[in-house]
């Protein structure tokens, strides 16, 4: 992963404001072959449910086209493109995991706007350059390491348990509090935070371990390379 | 009478041409063939990827009409800057 301008990029989306710092990941996404396919349907109703702005995304491939949502979820103005083979999927997975770090990006630092792209290699044709739009560095690396590990449950477990949607709940609080930068000096503020959650406080500090583990702290000491969904 | 006429052969040609091109104008050609590609593409370091997908997502007013300072001002929590 790598912040920064990145300019050589920036004519790629007509929507990425001029000098915008950016979020740079680098994506191995590989279905074994042994996995069946996923239900991309399901797959988007459930990311829906936890962050239901998706559904208002613009997207340049109008990737939500045709998708027949789960029941349960709302309705929505894009639906998923119909996948008919495996490269096309891999393909549609690392799109809608760009989606979602947007999403995270804009529902937790509030910006008013945040674009992206993805961009798929030649070869290996399962690597993927994403570049997103990213206010806070933190909340950048955050969210990219937050979203390959929703995929990774999502494609391997097919739920999500609640201390996913908590941990969303803690992270917007802890940002709009200006509280996002350093963990220890949240030790104290245990006991506060999980009254405002109505939560536990050992779930708060495993929850704030988590994030911590996913770079919101330190983001330079997260050890990362290119995540691999198997 | 135009020599050219007399190369029947599209290869005979080609051959005759680059005789008569020194060896430094045809290094300075294949410079120039590669600047041309480079402006071409925009971004040589672009010519790896495949395909490029974009999005974004504009926040309704609702949405992004928090006061931030306000609630930062407002919280019991310690901060950092």
């Amino acid at each position: 992963m790598a912040y920064g301008e990145f300019p050589e990029i920036s004519n790629l989306n007509p929507r990425f404001r001029a000098d915008s710092k950016k979020v740079k990941v680098t994506l191995d996404i590989q279905i074994t072959e042994t996995s069946g396919l996923p239900d991309f349907s399901s797959l988007v109703g459930k990311l829906i449910r936890l962050l239901p702005t998706l559904k208002k995304h613009q997207c340049g491939e109008h990737l939500f086209d045709n998708l027949k949502l789960d029941a349960k979820a709302p309705p929505m103005s894009h639906q998923f493109s119909s996948c008919n083979c495996r490269s096309d999927i891999v393909t549609d997975i690392a799109h809608l995991m760009e989606h979602v770090i947007i999403d995270l990006q804009s529902n937790i630092t509030r910006m008013p706007s945040c674009s992206g792209i993805t961009c798929g290699y030649k070869e290996p044709g399962y690597r993927f350059d994403m570049f997103v739009e990213c206010r806070d560095k933190n909340v950048g690396w955050f969210s990219v390491n937050f979203t390959a590990d929703l995929f990774r449950k999502l494609l391997e477990n097919g739920n999500l348990p609640k201390s996913t949607y908590r941990l969303l709940d803690l992270v917007k609080y802890l940002y709009r509090n200006g509280s996002s930068r350093d963990q220890t000096e949240l030790g104290s503020a245990t006991e506060l935070i999980a009254k405002d959650l109505g939560l536990k406080r050992n779930e708060v500090s495993s929850l704030l371990q988590k994030l911590k583990d996913f770079g919101l702290f330190a983001p330079d000491q997260v050890k990362t390379s290119s995540s691999t969904l198997n | 009478m135009d020599k050219r006429i007399l190369y029947k052969d599209p290869d005979e040609l080609r051959m005759e041409i680059e005789k008569l091109i020194s060896f430094e104008e045809k290094d300075g050609l294949l410079r120039l063939k590669q600047q041309l590609q480079e402006k071409t593409t925009d971004k040589p370091a672009l010519t790896k990827y495949a395909r490029i997908m974009s999005c974004s997502f504009t926040a309704p007013n609702e949405e992004t009409g928090i006061n931030q300072g306000a609630l930062a001002q407002n919280t019991r929590l310690p901060r950092v800057n």
